[in-house]
């Protein structure tokens, strides 16, 4: 049950729903406490009658819509009515009412960064510098490459100003291999800035080759624990060629997406949409005989039901085709041949306006 | 003596998907469909090549979630209903297709497969494919490595302990199922970022891949490009997916599964055929979906196709193999002349490309494999473990930041359709730590609500959910699951917190996010040191 949904029932509806969970010293509880208590223990759905017939009608459609010999193994009797849960557990909170910045890396040249503001970070702010609606979010972005940033000492910042009502924001920062960190604050009468939360420290990776080349190299037991022996190699002239060459076909193919998954492939060419239409002519044989006969179609027997009917169902081709069916007795002395011939012919007819 | 090494690798992931509170679930059928499409028809393959005594090498990764369905008894009922009920649409089929002979041969031959599906699961496998996988293992061809918990994408989590956590449990659920401890893990979606080997050695694993940029950006500068790995600073080895190999597999105009010849996979019968004579095969809801069996060929961009010939595919999957051999042979003779040691092509795939997107795909491969063991020289497949024992000196160098989705970085995880569901997961996540830390050792129902809360945690980081939001099909249901695991794991950390655990509730969220049994929460507690650690 979702907070709305309880908040629009009376205090005696909440103290019946609150006695069926076991809640203890209800009497003693005011509304608004039962109605956390309630949330806190998740109600099962027998707590909340109306939806009754809801769940019993959801059950009759799915258990009862089972095919014929498919019979899935028995519900063990917790997990029913887990459908129910799943409906309570449909609407996720907007925020964790904290006070925090988080910035993250999406590719060379954008970060990404979401923030919340509690309401007491609010409220303080409007307490002691000004009203909370009055202030323009700044979110300050700071280069910080080698640098140990004590919040003053960036290789240089610039602002993003932000609207209350947003609460994330991508940033072209353009800098591959830089490190950046931001400050979501806004700038004071004084011309201060004043920081409401400083994020976490990224590194945007590379977009092109190392300009470090020294070699380093290093041999590793297989126990892993004696460490590594390094040693000095030569750079070949062949193999720098090679990596050039490589980076050259990067260019051209990086990031050719060679994710795919079972609902989605990616990299097979998508579906025609051209118009279309299909058509296609089956055939139904169908009959009764005594069950103990033997029959036969075009020379092949066949399998009748009990009852000693049968029923078959063929795609049907262009020409002429004749179909014998027999029917044996059981003690072989009579033999009934009933041949029908089908003849199909398609014509195929496509216009243009 | 060869000339240069081939280590293929096939990443086998789907994200974990149960629903016991459905008699049948859309969703679910990803599975079904891959063990039927994908999994069986590459572990024939592996038994028919180790059977006729061929010696070859596969390195492939089984994900965590992948392993706990295949031992999910639930799972394994289903999937032995459904393919029953295949085998009995197929024995439809082939009487319904007798007066056509192109298709009735199509139908025969999935009749057959559907059969050797049923024999194979039971028998051979008791309906637990994980015991196929570790025979191939003991049979020293296929090399078996692990993959992130859940397949969450590490580039994109805040905290250290989270991607911690990812690794030392798929480790350890990977050493439970399959018996031995992974020496090498498929990075989920091949994402790296610096620092992350450090985590990877701590674990025990001594090598990962990254796509090419990964290992071409990285710096120093490498002096051999993709073509040996490099150690990082903490000494894990990191191999560099190679271009080439891979755009012929993959490349939507280039690549082989695009050739005409090969089978449509669009047009499946599920779609095709009479309602009435197929709503038994379909989901109790009604809908068409596709039921596995394609009677066309790919035959052009155009909508009227072409009967699929079984042996004229077959024949081009041979030649796309030789080719594929010869491409790689010319690669490495040519690689071999300009370096000053033997070249190692990396070429990693998604295993349900194989059978499921690419139905010959399984036929290449052993094509492949055969080709490469009678018909030349230059090539030696190998596993990067066995390829570390040959050149255990490589160069130090830190991998850069990267990805093998589209543009190489972060952003089809991180974009306008999915970018609202990170606020959730580091909030999570710092709840967890929170929990983990404040209740260490906890004991009773306490320990159970917790260890299903970093279950929910898990859950909710599979990188699946952010990929399907922004590849657009399936979305709500990845929307759903995201919602529903923050929802659980939001009352159950309240419940922790205020001491007010509902054990119906947990008894219930724990009967169908039931993924790794024995998983224990104090992996979330950065303090935390197993009873028997080993000293240092």
């Amino acid at each position: 049950m979702t907070r709305e949904e309880l908040a629009g029932k009376t205090k005696t509806q909440l103290t019946e729903i609150a006695k069926s969970l076991g809640i203890k010293g209800i009497s003693k509880l005011t509304r608004n406490d039962l109605l956390e208590h309630i949330l806190l223990l998740d109600p099962p759905f027998s707590a909340n009658p109306e939806q009754e017939k809801e769940i019993s009608q959801h059950l009759e459609c799915t258990l009862n819509g089972t095919i014929s010999q498919y019979t899935p193994p028995p519900l063990p009797e917790h997990l029913t009515g887990v459908a129910v849960l799943d409906k309570l557990e449909q609407e996720i909170p907007q925020d964790y009412d904290d006070t925090r910045v988080v910035l993250m890396v999406r590719d060379p040249y954008w970060l990404y960064s979401y923030w919340s503001i509690s309401q007491a970070t609010k409220g303080f702010i409007s307490g002691t510098i000004k009203a909370w609606d009055q202030i323009s979010l700044v979110l300050r972005v700071y280069d910080i490459t080698n640098r140990n940033f004590d919040g003053s000492n960036s290789n240089y910042f610039f602002d993003i100003n932000i609207n209350h009502g947003a609460n994330n924001w991508y940033i072209h920062v353009g800098g591959p291999n830089r490190t950046f960190c931001v400050d979501l604050g806004f700038i004071q009468d004084n011309g201060i800035f004043y920081t409401i939360s400083r994020s976490n420290i990224v590194t945007t990776p590379r977009d092109n080759v190392s300009e470090v080349i020294d070699e380093e190299w290093m041999i590793i037991e297989e126990d892993f624990r004696k460490l590594y022996q390094l040693t000095a190699g030569g750079i070949g002239n062949s193999s720098a060629e090679l990596v050039e060459s490589l980076l050259k076909r990067l260019e051209r193919e990086m990031g050719s997406q060679a994710v795919s998954s079972m609902s989605s492939p990616s990299k097979l060419p998508p579906r025609e949409r051209n118009f279309w239409f299909v058509l296609n002519t089956e055939l139904i044989v169908y009959g009764a005989t005594e069950p103990d006969a033997t029959v036969t179609v075009q020379g092949e027997p066949i399998q009748l039901r009990p009852d000693g009917t049968f029923t078959l169902r063929f795609a049907l081709p262009d020409g002429n085709l004749d179909i014998p069916v027999a029917a044996r007795s059981n003690d072989g002395i009579e033999t009934i041949t009933i041949t029908p011939t089908v003849v199909k012919q398609t014509n195929y007819q496509q216009t243009q306006m | 003596m060869e000339k240069g090494y081939l280590t293929l690798v096939l990443h086998a992931h789907l994200p974990f998907v149960r629903h016991p509170e459905y008699p049948d679930f859309l969703e679910e059928d990803w599975f079904y469909e891959a063990i039927t499409e994908t999994y069986i028809p590459l572990l024939r393959v592996f038994y028919n090549l180790t059977d006729s005594g061929i010696k070859f090498k596969l390195t492939m990764s089984l994900s965590p979630p992948l392993l706990s369905m295949f031992k999910d008894s639930l799972l394994q009922q289903r999937y032995l209903n459904r393919i029953e009920k295949l085998i009995e649409l197929a024995t439809r089929e082939v009487e319904r297709t007798k007066w056509l002979p192109q298709f009735h041969e199509v139908a025969l031959m999935y009749l057959e497969h559907f059969r050797y599906c049923h024999y194979f699961f039971t028998e051979k496998c008791r309906c637990d494919i994980t015991t196929a996988f570790r025979e191939m293992e003991a049979s020293g061809n296929i090399e078996l490595i692990t993959c992130g918990a859940t397949h969450g994408f590490m580039p994109l989590m805040l905290h250290e302990t989270a991607v911690h956590a990812q690794i030392k449990q798929a480790v350890a659920y990977h050493q439970e199922t399959m018996g031995r401890k992974p020496k090498g893990i498929w990075l989920p979606e091949c994402g790296y970022q610096p620092g992350l080997d450090k985590i990877l050695r701590q674990e025990g694993i001594r090598f990962f891949f990254t796509d090419a940029h990964g290992i071409l950006h990285a710096s120093p500068r490498p002096k051999y490009g993709v073509f040996a790995p490099i150690y990082c600073p903490s000494g894990v080895a990191a191999f560099g997916r190679d271009l080439e190999s891979s755009k012929q597999v993959w490349s939507a105009n280039e690549g082989y599964p695009g050739d005409y010849v090969y089978r449509e996979f669009y047009r499946d019968i599920g779609y095709d055929l009479d309602y009435d004579y197929l709503r038994p095969y379909l989901p109790s809801s009604g809908i068409r979906v596709a039921t596995g069996m394609k009677y066309y060929q790919i035959t052009g961009r155009t909508n009227d196709k072409y009967p699929y010939n079984i042996w004229a595919a077959r024949e081009k999957a041979a030649v796309h193999a030789g080719n594929f051999m010869f491409n790689r042979e010319k690669q490495i003779e040519y690689l071999e002349s300009i370096l000053d040691r033997r070249p190692v092509i990396v070429a990693p795939y998604d295993a349900e490309l194989f059978g499921h997107w690419w139905f010959e795909g399984p036929q290449w491969l052993e094509f492949l494999i055969k080709k490469i063991t009678f018909d030349q020289q230059t090539i030696r497949m190998i596993s990067p473990s066995d390829y570390l024992e040959i050149y255990p000196k490589n160069q130090v160098s830190t991998p850069s930041m990267s990805s093998w989705g589209y543009k190489g970085y972060n952003e089809v995880w991180l974009e306008g359709s999915n970018d609202w569901i990170y606020r959730h997961l580091h909030k999570t996540a710092d709840r967890m730590v929170e929990l983990a830390v404040q209740y260490p050792s906890a004991g009773g129902d306490l320990r159970l609500a917790l260890n299903q809360a970093a279950r929910e945690l898990l859950l909710l980081q599979s990188s699946d959910w952010a990929f399907i939001m922004k590849t657009g099909t399936m979305v709500d249901y990845a929307i759903r699951r995201t919602k529903t695991h923050i929802n659980r794991f939001n009352n159950l950390y309240e419940q922790i917190k205020y001491n007010r655990l509902d054990l119906n509730y947990l008894h219930e969220v724990s009967g169908k996010d039931n993924i790794f049994p024995n998983i224990n929460y104090e992996i979330y507690n950065p303090n935390y040191s197993p009873v028997i650690a080993t000293p240092a």
